[in-house]
């Protein structure tokens, strides 16, 4: 089954169910996401119908190894948890340097730990100065700063 | 003439050394924080008001001015250079800057945006100067039924933003308009969508503009990573372009007119915004341009297009605010707590009571624009440096950036959930060629529409008038339903056009100037 066309159809679904979730409001509440859906369903069904006229495509991904992404985005879920446990600066450096040593395209080595940790430092205390210390704006807290 | 004179009588005392102390650091400041994601011109300017306190009035009101102006032209810089929008006004700049900035052009992009912001900048005070009776008087006729329709006209953009598919665009746009929808309904309260707490508050605009650009794009940058032809080469900066850019722009007459009239225009409407400005005037200069195939991939005209009218804006935005105390904007709502801090009350007699602050007030917003393209320029010299940094360390900064942005908008956790949800939703869409300018427009049209059509039906229904009546009579309403006709006949005459290019002569140059 190709990818592109089970995601129109997920699309044409989603339209369908915003149709009938806002048969649920008031009139006045209704009227608009009624009609968005119903503009919505029309240009999705006129994708599925164009998928299948389609010949396969290439898959979105290509050769990608799409674990990467998995592996990024799971990175980043955690990221977001850490951020109210240990707070912005801790855990936005912790993340910073994962990141750039996890995207590093050689074999990681010293150096490299060195450079993404002054870096990673670096950037910190830059933001810490200008949030902070000048703006005073307020960031998410936990644990540690 | 009266105006004018005033104008020029009080233009010296905006020159006096405390006010241009301020506004050098009104400029540097708003650059800067304009150029952070989140940091919108709103809170740039708010930060700013309690230093004004201790402050003359004229040169407190210069200081959050240059802000204001500045604030703007600051979220071109990250929108040119990381694909994330300083500011919402800022987002039809990124369609063509971006890509500038991946060809090793981001000087160049820089330039022309501060070289065009210059340009609309001037032609929208001017506008302010000169025409603030008439223009307030047009504000003021503009109800819920032109609000609705102006909504309206922006939603037929949306097939000239989609690159593509015009399927595939329309639903993006349409899918935005859904999200605009999420919350609270505008007039009654009611819940809708609230599928999780998270959603309680609805989808704040720059939350979903912040993750809507910087993950897709980040996600993107890491899928070509390990490509080694893509990443070897270095950026050098670019030497003695900028007498080439100025002329450069200077040629693009009718993209600078397209940019500042509809700037202009879209200015003195309370609640448009700049951003509103920037996409109109994206997708009016590229339809009224004779080669399309530039825009989207890096065409210069998109870039000076956008800025043109962003900026355009921003004058005629400040009438209904100085004219009849009407903040049409969240940042003019604060530019009247920083006026009425120092005891000066917006409203018809403000021109008598106050004129010399007033005028110098207008003055240093002209200077600002100086100011503004000085520094501008300046900056654009060492962009290249953050284009050659090596890409993992972009792609952690703007993750933590944007964690900060859109948290920061409201102090609220939510926010950063909605804007990385968005983003990936997003960047699935990109993979079935749905771009996210559609989405973006009608995530900001829907509340806009939305909003406006409930108070129509609820007059209609007090009144006893008829939908159609209402909705379709009437100057600026019939001049806007036209617009729209004319807009929608236009893209499927266009569709047709690129359907079948041997019938109208295959397509012409990349990037043609004006």
């Amino acid at each position: 089954m190709r990818v592109e066309l089970i995601f129109s159809l997920v699309l044409f679904v989603l339209s369908v169910t915003i149709f009938f979730v806002s048969g649920n409001y008031s009139e006045l509440a209704a009227t608009f996401p009624k009609a968005v859906a119903v503009i919505m369903g029309t240009l999705a069904g006129i994708y599925v119908v164009q998928m299948l006229l389609k010949k396969a495509a290439p898959h979105p991904f290509g050769d990608y190894p799409f674990y990467r992404i998995i592996l990024f985005l799971v990175l980043l879920v955690l990221y977001l948890v850490c951020l109210n446990y240990m707070g912005f600066y801790s855990a936005s450096f912790a993340y910073y340097l994962i990141i750039t040593l996890g995207l590093s395209r050689e074999k990681v080595q010293k150096k490299q730990i060195a450079v993404s940790f002054c870096s990673s430092a670096a950037f910190m205390g830059m933001l810490y100065f200008l949030f902070s210390g000048l703006l005073k704006v307020q960031i998410p807290s936990g644990m540690f700063i | 003439m009266d105006i004018l004179q005033q104008f020029i009588h009080y233009f010296p005392q905006a020159l006096t050394a405390s006010n241009l102390a301020v506004l050098v650091l009104g400029t540097i400041v708003g650059l800067v924080l304009g150029a952070l994601p989140g940091l919108s011109p709103t809170m740039a300017v708010a930060l700013l008001v309690p230093f004004t306190f201790v402050m003359e009035p004229s040169t407190g009101l210069t200081l959050l001015g240059s802000v204001y102006v500045c604030a703007m032209a600051g979220g071109a810089i990250s929108a040119i250079l990381i694909n994330v929008p300083g500011a919402p006004a800022n987002i039809a700049t990124l369609f063509d800057g971006y890509p500038m900035s991946r060809q090793g052009k981001s000087q160049t992009a820089l330039n022309m945006c501060f070289i065009s912001s210059l340009i609309g900048g001037l032609a929208g005070m001017a506008a302010m100067i000169f025409f603030t009776p008439y223009l307030a008087n047009i504000a003021l006729k503009f109800g819920p039924s032109e609000m609705f329709w102006v909504a309206v006209v922006g939603v037929t953009c949306m097939a000239g933003l989609s690159t593509g598919s015009l399927v595939k665009g329309l639903f993006g746009g349409t899918f935005g308009l859904w999200l605009a929808t999420i919350g609270f309904s505008p007039m009654l309260g009611e819940p809708r969508f609230i599928f999780s707490d998270v959603l309680a508050g609805g989808i704040n605009m720059v939350a979903a503009l912040i993750g809507l650009f910087a993950l897709p794009q980040m996600l993107t940058l890491m899928e070509g990573i390990y490509d080694q032809k893509k990443f070897t080469e270095k950026l050098k900066p670019e030497k003695g372009i900028l007498k080439q850019n100025i002329l450069h722009v200077l040629k693009m007459r009718k993209t600078l007119s397209i940019g500042s009239i509809i700037g202009i225009i879209i200015g003195i409407i309370p609640g448009a915004g700049g951003q509103v400005a920037g996409l109109i005037a994206y997708d009016q200069t590229r339809r009224f341009s004779k080669d399309q195939t530039g825009f989207g991939k890096g065409d210069p005209r998109g870039v000076v297009a956008a800025e043109t009218a962003n900026k355009a804006m921003a004058g005629p935005s400040l009438i209904p605010l100085l004219t009849l105390s009407i903040p049409g904007s969240p940042t003019a709502a604060v530019l009247l707590g920083g006026l009425l801090i120092h005891g000066i009350f917006p409203g018809p007699e403000l021109f008598q009571e106050h004129t010399d602050i007033v005028y110098i007030f207008m003055a240093s917003l002209v200077l600002a624009q100086f100011s503004m393209t000085f520094f501008g320029i300046l900056m654009a010299r060492y962009s290249y440096s953050i284009m050659n940094l090596p890409k993992r360390f972009i792609i952690a900064g703007v993750i933590i950036l944007s964690v900060f942005g859109s948290y920061s908008i409201q102090n609220n956790f939510n926010d950063i959930i909605i804007c990385f949800g968005i983003g990936f939703v997003q960047y699935l869409f990109q993979k079935a060629g749905i771009t996210g300018g559609p989405v973006v427009l009608g995530l900001i049209l829907g509340s806009i529409a939305e909003n406006n059509l409930s108070k129509a039906i609820l007059i209609c229904n007090g009144t006893g008038e008829s939908y159609f009546q209402y909705f379709g009579t009437g100057p600026i309403n019939i001049t806007l339903i036209l617009i729209s006709v004319l807009s929608i006949a236009y893209s499927m005459y266009a569709g047709y056009r690129a359907a079948n290019p041997k019938q109208n002569g295959g397509e012409g140059t990349l990037c043609e100037s004006n």
